[in-house]
């Protein structure tokens, strides 16, 4: 099982690298792409509103969350469990991340479809 | 005899004499943590936008997305360091798994002087490739943050 865990670190590290990036560059680099002809202010409530009603983008957000939590907990669980104090308390810090990473999954799931419906 | 262990100090420091990989490697894991830190923040702040209109800009305000003065400047200082963590734990990652799954690793030579690993030349160029491509996406941040209005 473990194996299977660190081969899932790896192919949703690949899927991050492209969705990442492009998250970056269409949230963060608006002004450079303005200047390539791709207009968009990408914190407007308009487009916000936009996007959440795309399905693309909709089913997109909620394959990240799954790629994004996976990765940064299972990644955070191995730093930590290194430690003295880690490797005492191996089991309850993997309880306490695999909680967290799941109540963070379906609130961001939960309001990824609510915004889809706002108006 | 002095035990061979810096604790966790070693994980962002590895001192002077450490190599460039090794350097690497510390940063990606300060990087990691940081980014699972803010993704968890993250997933909080933009759910409000499941909550209308007022709920988002308001939230956006709070967190100095939007507005003016010296709160939004440190925002968007702060967003810039975001995007390099970002940019370099996915440009160094993209080298750990090129790596890990070996490609790009020459054939083993015998080794002659001057001893050098001709087999890890391959992964090495590829390193000093990332790098250069690291550091124009940290140009482009500068220019996107700091220089276009």
């Amino acid at each position: 099982m473990k194996e299977k865990y660190w081969i899932f670190h790896y192919i949703s590290a690949a899927f991050l690298f492209f969705l990442l990036l492009s998250h970056i560059f269409i949230m963060h680099f608006y002004k450079i792409l303005e200047k390539i002809g791709f207009y968009q202010k990408p914190l407007e409530w308009e487009t916000v509103v936009q996007r959440a009603k795309s399905v693309t983008f909709t089913s997109v957000y909620i394959l990240f969350l799954i790629f994004a939590l996976f990765h940064g907990f299972y990644g955070l669980k191995n730093i930590l469990t290194e430690t003295i104090f880690g490797k005492k308390y191996k089991k309850h810090i993997t309880i306490f991340l695999w909680f967290l990473g799941l109540f963070l999954f379906f609130y961001g799931t939960f309001t990824t479809i609510k915004a889809g419906g706002v108006k | 005899m002095k035990k061979n262990y810096k604790g966790i100090r070693a994980w962002f420091f590895p001192g002077f004499r450490a190599n460039i990989e090794r350097w690497l490697f510390s940063l990606h894991r300060l990087t990691g943590i940081l980014l699972v830190f803010y993704l968890s923040l993250h997933i909080i702040v933009v759910g409000s936008r499941a909550y209308g209109k007022d709920a988002w800009i308001r939230t956006m305000k709070i967190v100095g997305a939007t507005g003016e003065g010296f709160y939004r400047d440190l925002f968007i200082f702060f967003e810039y360091l975001l995007v390099l963590a970002v940019g370099f734990h996915a440009i160094n990652g993209l080298r750990l798994l090129i790596t890990e799954f070996g490609f790009l690793l020459g054939k083993p030579k015998r080794p002659e002087y001057p001893y050098v690993a001709l087999s890890l030349k391959g992964p090495k160029v590829f390193l000093y490739f990332l790098m250069i491509c690291f550091f124009i996406y940290l140009l482009l941040g500068f220019k996107e943050f700091f220089i276009f209005k």
